[in-house]
């Protein structure tokens, strides 16, 4: 049975459970597992659609490993890294960049700087997936949110 | 060359229109300024905030000059979409826009792709006339501060921006 993970946004009471894909990702999930609970502050993509994205600590870098997902669907959950160099980041965004993304609507492609991006799927929500869209899409019009990643046991 | 005053939560920046290259649209747009709303960030186009025109501020032009696939920083275009484009599930769309879409677009910084990214063909309504959007402006002193009020709606929510006519 798949190890299961909790997100939420402490501050709105929204949350939801994720499926770690761990016949895909095997090496990602145990990675991730290992890392949590994870407190990150989670901000709208501007590049992608209807997707957020919370960083990580730079030195969480990962072997590629399930780098096939170009077009996602609700609900799944990515981890993507950018090496430094990638992208010049200033005066705004990251030149390197660790981060995990959800995908929370269709119509949504993740892309980076220079484009359309495979991403590496390594979860998916299983539940409480249309109250945590709401939540995700309510940072549009508010801002950044905390974001709590936490294992279910 | 006519000028516009954009004013975001305290920081201002002056843009210059293209009177020689779309003159139909600096008209419909000067007539209607000044416009103000609360700006809200691109989730497509990477560096860009909008201004959506509702009411009687809602402009409808055809296509006026040549056609641009890209953008670049400090680019401001009207953009027009049909309401057949948008499902209008979203909520972004549903409260603010509704299905039609009549805006300014803000390039602030580097767009995602070279700005191919903000022209997704698989969005494209221009061929079928569905989706206008044309390049009527440039900022010509664009402020540190005001690129930070840009950013910042990313991280605090809606910000207020104010277009005006800059006379004199």
């Amino acid at each position: 049975m798949a190890r299961k993970i909790r997100i939420s946004f402490p501050g709105d009471g929204a949350s939801a459970t994720a499926d770690l894909l761990e016949d895909d990702a095997p090496n990602t999930c145990d990675a991730l597992w290992g890392l949590l609970p994870l407190r990150l502050k989670a901000i709208h993509d501007i590049w992608s659609g209807h997707q957020v994205l919370a960083h990580l600590d730079n030195k969480v870098v990962l072997e590629p490993e399930n780098v096939l997902t170009y077009l996602p669907i609700p609900g799944d959950i990515f981890y993507y890294y950018r090496p430094p160099n990638y992208f010049r980041g200033e005066p705004y965004g990251r030149s390197e960049s660790a981060e995990i993304g959800i995908v929370y609507e269709r119509d949504t492609r993740p892309q980076g700087p220079r484009g359309p991006e495979a991403v590496n799927l390594f979860a998916s929500i299983s539940s409480g997936r249309e109250q945590f869209a709401k939540a995700c899409e309510d940072m549009i019009y508010r801002g950044q949110k905390d974001l709590l990643i936490e294992r279910v046991e | 060359m006519r000028k516009m005053l954009f004013e975001l939560n305290g920081a201002k920046a002056v843009a210059e229109m293209h009177d020689d290259v779309v003159p139909k649209t600096c008209d419909a747009v000067w007539k209607i300024l000044p416009v103000e709303g609360m700006s809200i960030h691109a989730n497509w186009a990477s560096r860009e905030i909008m201004l959506h025109l509702q009411g009687e501020k809602i402009l409808r032009l055809p296509p006026e000059g040549p056609v641009r696939r890209t953008t670049a920083p400090g680019d401001i275009v009207y953009f027009w979409r049909s309401p057949q484009m948008s499902r209008g599930k979203q909520l972004a769309y549903s409260s603010q826009f509704q299905r039609e879409l009549s805006e300014f677009a803000v390039f602030y910084g580097d767009p995602a792709a070279g700005g191919l990214a903000a022209d997704d063909p698989a969005r494209e309504g221009r061929t079928a006339n569905l989706q206008v959007s044309t390049l009527f402006a440039t900022f010509i002193d664009l402020p540190r501060e005001f690129l930070q009020r840009c950013e910042e709606i990313r991280h605090k929510g809606l910000q207020r921006l104010v277009v005006s006519r800059l006379e004199g």
